[in-house]
């Protein structure tokens, strides 16, 4: 049996970024196996997206030479929930160049670099977004805590709270 | 449990998310295995196919989830049913390997 007990500053690792979150829910079992809930994952990787959106939106806009890594990309798919072809239709370049990409044959574009950043927001604000852009009409998308909310909008629109 | 009642629970329980992924194995990856949680969260949704173990020592207890990751290599990942406290079913994802 899975018994469910909170840990307090639990480092997750993350490859956009390890952060540290001040409760987390881990299950234990009777051989003593830890194990988190796809829930509690969820929860930990949009707080390790919205760290790395945080470091990285103004940076991705105003550094020229912005770039993303073939492991930071090879993240934001895993996060948007999409192939390598859906991701390809959503940075606006072909298939070949994201398989480049993931084995680092080839840089991702600073143009290409920005629409990613763009989607990994979305996806955070509206979970189920990137599937429905991509024409999943079964998809329901929902609407992110509205702390996270609150903080992309700060970081995308300058919004005040 | 026999490979036919374990994979329909697979899948009742996958469409209602109750699913664990094991802490040592694939949140702390070990390096080699190289997938990270969103991924091993994302390969259990995706298309693959339901098997039994290899190992005797483990029949009936341990099933596989084989798929493909977003190179196009097969993956295998290992899946073990647990009940929670509060009695319900769940599987836990206890590791994921390149095969």
């Amino acid at each position: 049996m899975i018994k469910r007990i909170l840990e307090k500053n639990y480092q997750y690792k993350h490859p956009l970024g390890t952060v540290v979150v001040t409760e987390v829910e881990v299950g234990v079992s009777k051989k003593g196996r830890r194990s988190l809930s796809v829930a509690e994952i969820d929860r930990l990787s949009r707080f390790a997206v919205l760290n790395f959106l945080k470091t990285n939106y103004v940076r991705s806009i105003k550094d020229t030479e912005f770039t993303l890594s073939a492991a930071a990309v090879r993240a934001i798919i895993a996060f948007l929930g999409v192939n390598q072809v859906e991701f390809s239709q959503l940075i606006g370049c072909q298939k070949a160049k994201v398989s480049k990409i993931l084995r680092s044959e080839q840089q991702i574009s600073k143009s290409q670099a920005l629409l990613a950043m763009e989607r990994l927001a979305m996806e955070l604000a509206r979970p189920g977004a990137t599937r429905k852009l991509l024409g999943d009409e079964n998809i329901e998308v929902r609407e992110a805590d509205a702390g996270i909310v609150e903080e992309l909008d700060r970081l995308r629109f300058f919004s005040v709270a | 449990m026999d490979l036919t009642n374990a994979r329909r629970l697979f899948f009742k329980l996958r469409a209602i998310n109750r699913i664990d992924v094991c802490e040592v194995h694939v949140v702390h990856e070990h390096p080699e295995r190289g997938y990270s949680v969103d991924e091993v969260v994302f390969l259990i949704k995706a298309l693959g196919t339901f098997h039994d173990t290899t190992d005797s020592n483990f029949l009936g207890e341990r099933f596989y989830w084989r798929t493909k990751d977003v190179y196009g290599n097969s993956v295998r990942l290992v899946i073990e049913f647990e009940e929670d406290e509060s009695g319900d079913l769940i599987f836990v994802i206890s590791a994921g390997d390149r095969i």
